[in-house]
């Protein structure tokens, strides 16, 4: 199979010459936002050699272009398994075709076919900062573990905290696929700490990004991901963002294509929420749980779903339990220091340990590495989030 | 003439008999010493020169010849120079032979003809008693230590000239009182009753000390995890005799035993620059580290994640077999290491816990360092809490717990338990059970076999892990004076096992 059959050559030309001027737009959007230039992105061939190339290298750069060989372009692709699809070919996300600058290429890992189911259902992009806390980061698993089981699919920017944390809840959840949008090159695991997880993607899900395979990620690509992310969801879901932060810039991006923006609520006293807080203050819609997003997509979208079929009640598990644990379940809530639910429980440290331990192994609380334990966001799964 | 004086060498924490052979003929006056001495044990000619002649001795005008046998043992240190001015003495015709076949000496002189004391003399009565000599020479000092081991008469002597009499017959020293015990009360600041608030810490501690288990502390600076640490030799179980001796020989070889029997637990805290032959010991002559002062005692490693990774890591194979094997050149020297291991860090990098920044990629890094395969010993993870003010300032009595000696009775109990059911296995507590010894000594009731296996399950429990978990479990059985172990104990002994470190989802 051709894997550049999914793209025109007009296309693939453009997109490998950004791909070629890559450090350039790196040096012209180095300057603040307000002075940038916008649109770069969306420029055809010539003009983009005329903005980013100083005129004594414009014909090396055309001769370039004209001498490229896609055909040996299409072979090497076909040898890494990447498949290249153009905004005049399927399966390219049409809300993104009609967004402002699209992308000329998008670069896929895992198949034209994946990337196609996955579209077919309704799309919700999850961000969030990269030093979430564990509430953070739990909310996030949770919601991509049940849009995923109800069936919607999750894009995230497989960056580290909130990203990952979705992403690995979207492949838990099974039912949808999970899309990571890449600030680099498709086949470039970055960061590399997620190597393992980009694997699980490339291997069960979609992986794709604007730039060419290889290459590495300029601080002007995040948010030109960013724009992507947003353009191609319904809904932008902002969990956990200080301010200002990319996420925030995905949010804007969503808001501006008039898609959805939604956040989670967080702590008032904390830097890290300060980012969705605002955006809950500014109108966007409050998020509890992925019901609350399966609420806010569209109604012809909800009809498609079955609804998360296989939430189970936390409740009965809570009923369940015996005094000594229910009473440290409820400390829980508020504290999250073994020493401070013991004194809130009115418990010996003994019983506060074992109580702990059973709770744990219900799936009811979770540990992190530092021993703080934090109320699990309700849902089914006694699967440890901390797990690899 | 010739003459032979029995002595002793330190190897390692026990010792070697060495005899010292003295020559003494006609010929040009020189003093020639072989027998792979190091230069402390050269220089002692001149000690003994001086020290005869100052003690109204003659130090005579001959060719003079010492051999320290047998030849090919290094011999090293101050503690030959009596033997060797005995064995001139004995030579050259100032005191009889005959005492000399039932007498070992050992001892280091002065100029002046008095004795110093050595280190290791108890390892040297110990010695004395195995080579079946009836007599130990010592100097005072030495005395009470070397008294310890009851089959040999431990003669006391001052200097060189009250050992001329002894020889001769003319003189005997007061036996020392064997086995004096130095008490040394717990200085009363460290009491645990008087800390407030973190009642799971005390828990954790009262459990480690009980079955000698490996205690992590994890918390922000200034939470109370040094001060905690500071208190468990407060609560720790006695020495049994023979562990005393152990412990006291160690100390004797180090140089830092005070004279007589330790009766106390050792609580070392080397700081965080050690070495790692600082830790388990080396350099040459092979010399204990502080994994082997702290045999049968507390080692405490404040700020662990200070330590180099080499230091950390070569306690790795010591703490798993209670023993350290030192290669050096053609000698190696097997040190036991029986430490209960208590360590204290910060819970992130930047240790500031009001203004911490740290990504979580900056705290997995620091995890990471920790972890590895020392983590796998550790029995017990605390996380400590700083106590909210209030608590600290009006929480009184209500929250100020049992005292250290109430809790050393419930601890000594426990561990009595412990000694009765592991003896003749070799272990002396539930920390130093072996897999297979663990699983044949830890009744688990039927509610808490059921309840190990369904936890195990979500806590993705290793085998070792698995192990562990009971070892503790027994010992929480043992402070509630229970043979069989509840579900609760194996709940509680679950709550203290590590978090999954190292795998924070980034």
């Amino acid at each position: 199979m051709n894997a550049a059959a999914g793209a025109c050559s007009g296309c693939l030309r453009r997109s490998l010459l950004i791909g070629r001027l890559a450090p350039r737009i790196a040096g012209l959007l180095g300057k603040p936002p307000e002075k940038r230039k916008g649109g770069l992105l969306g420029l055809g061939c010539e003009e983009l050699v005329e903005a980013l190339v100083v005129p004594a290298e414009r014909h090396d750069v055309r001769r370039w272009l004209e001498e490229l060989d896609l055909d040996a372009v299409s072979a090497e692709l076909d040898e890494a398994g990447i498949e290249a699809v153009c905004r005049h070919c399927q399966p390219y996300p049409p809300a993104l075709a009609f967004a402002a600058d699209p992308p000329p290429v998008l670069w896929l890992l895992g198949g034209r076919q994946r990337l196609a189911d996955a579209l077919r259902a309704p799309v919700v992009t999850v961000v969030g900062t990269r030093k979430p806390s564990p509430y953070g980061r739990e909310v996030a698993y949770a919601l991509g573990r049940d849009l995923a089981a109800a069936g919607v699919t999750v894009v995230s920017g497989l960056a580290l905290g909130i990203d990952a944390a979705a992403h690995r809840g979207a492949l838990d959840g099974r039912r949808a696929s999970s899309i990571a949008v890449m600030a680099n090159g498709p086949d470039v695991p970055y960061p590399r700490t997620n190597t393992l997880l980009w694997r699980r993607l490339v291997d069960d899900s979609v992986v794709m990004s604007e730039l060419p395979p290889g290459l590495r990620p300029y601080r002007w690509s995040f948010p030109a991901r960013n724009r992507i992310m947003a353009a191609t969801a319904e809904l932008t879901v902002v969990v956990e963002a200080a301010e200002p932060s990319g996420s925030l810039i995905t949010a804007r991006f969503a808001g501006q294509l008039g898609r959805g923006v939604a956040a989670v609520p967080g702590r008032v006293t904390s830097w890290s929420a300060a980012g969705a807080n605002g955006l809950l203050r500014d109108g966007a819609a409050v998020v509890r749980g992925a019901q609350d997003v399966l609420a806010e997509l569209a109604p012809d979208s909800r009809a498609m779903l079955r609804g998360p079929r296989d939430l189970p009640e936390p409740a009965n598990e809570v009923s369940a339990l015996d005094p000594a644990a229910r009473r440290v379940l409820e400390a829980v809530e508020s504290e999250e220091g073994l020493e401070a639910i013991g004194r809130r429980a009115h418990l010996a440290a003994s019983d506060v340990r074992s109580a702990l331990a059973r709770l744990e192994g219900a799936g009811l609380v979770l540990r992190d590495p530092l021993g703080r334990y934090l109320r699990r966001a309700g849902g089914r799964g006694s699967r440890p989030i901390l797990a690899p | 003439m010739l003459a032979s004086v029995a002595t002793f060498t330190l190897d390692g924490i026990s010792s070697r008999e060495v005899t010292v052979e003295v020559d003494a003929r006609r010929g040009l006056p020189t003093f020639t010493l072989v027998g792979l001495a190091d230069r402390a044990v050269r220089e002692s000619r001149e000690r003994v020169r001086a020290a005869l002649l100052n003690s109204g001795l003659d130090f005579p005008q001959q060719r003079l010849a010492a051999n320290l046998a047998p030849a090919h043992v290094h011999k090293h240190g101050a503690s030959f120079d009596l033997a060797i001015a005995v064995g001139l003495l004995a030579a050259t015709g100032q005191v009889p032979h005959e005492r000399l076949a039932s007498h070992a000496v050992c001892g280091e002189l002065s100029l002046s003809g008095r004795l110093r004391p050595v280190r290791g003399a108890l390892a040297f009565a110990v010695g004395a008693r195995h080579a079946g000599y009836e007599h130990l020479i010592v100097p005072e000092e030495n005395a009470e230590e070397a008294a310890l081991v009851s089959e040999v008469e431990v003669l006391p002597v001052p200097d060189l000239a009250r050992i001329v009499d002894l020889l001769r017959g003319e003189w005997a020293p007061l036996a020392p009182v064997a086995g004096r015990r130095v008490f040394q009360p717990p200085p009363p600041e460290l009491e645990l009753g008087e800390v407030r608030g973190h009642a799971d810490a005390k828990r954790a501690l009262e459990i480690a000390a009980a079955g000698g288990h490996n205690l992590l502390m994890i918390g922000p600076p200034g939470a109370g995890k040094t001060m905690l640490a500071r208190r468990l030799p407060a609560i720790l179980p006695p020495l049994s005799f023979e562990e005393a001796l152990e412990v006291t020989q160690i100390h004797s070889v180090a140089g830092l035993a005070p004279g007589g029997l330790v009766d106390r637990r050792p609580f070392r805290s080397p700081h965080h620059t050690v070495s790692a032959q600082g830790l388990v010991g080396g350099a040459s002559p092979p010399r204990p580290g502080e994994l082997t002062l702290a045999h049968r005692g507390v080692l405490f490693l404040d700020e662990l994640a200070e330590f180099s990774r080499a230091a950390l890591d070569s306690m790795r194979q010591p703490l798993e077999e209670g023993r350290v094997e030192i290669v050096r050149g053609q000698r190696s020297v097997c040190f036991p290491a029986r430490a209960m291991l208590v360590a204290a860090c910060n819970d992130c990098p930047c240790g500031r816990p009001a203004a911490c920044s740290c990504s979580d990629l900056e705290l997995s890094r620091y995890l990471r360092r920790l972890s590895g395969p020392l983590l796998d010993r550790i029995d017990l993870v605390c996380q400590i809490e700083a106590v909210p003010t209030v608590e600290l300032v009006t929480g009184p009595d209500r929250s100020r717990g049992t005292s250290s000696a109430e809790v050393r009775d419930q601890v000594a109990r426990a561990r009595r338990r412990q000694v009765d059911r592991l003896a003749s296995t070799g272990a002396h507590c539930n920390a130093d059970m072996d897999g297979s010894l663990t699983r044949r000594l830890v009744e688990l009731s039927s509610d808490a076999a059921a309840s190990l296996l369904g936890l195990s399950q979500g806590a993705a429990l290793s085998g070792r892990g698995h192990d562990r978990v009971l070892r503790v479990a027994r010992t929480i059985a043992d402070l509630a004076v229970r043979e069989e172990v509840e579900a609760r104990d194996v709940e509680e002994a679950l709550g203290y096992r590590l978090s999954p470190f190292g795998r924070l989802a980034a």
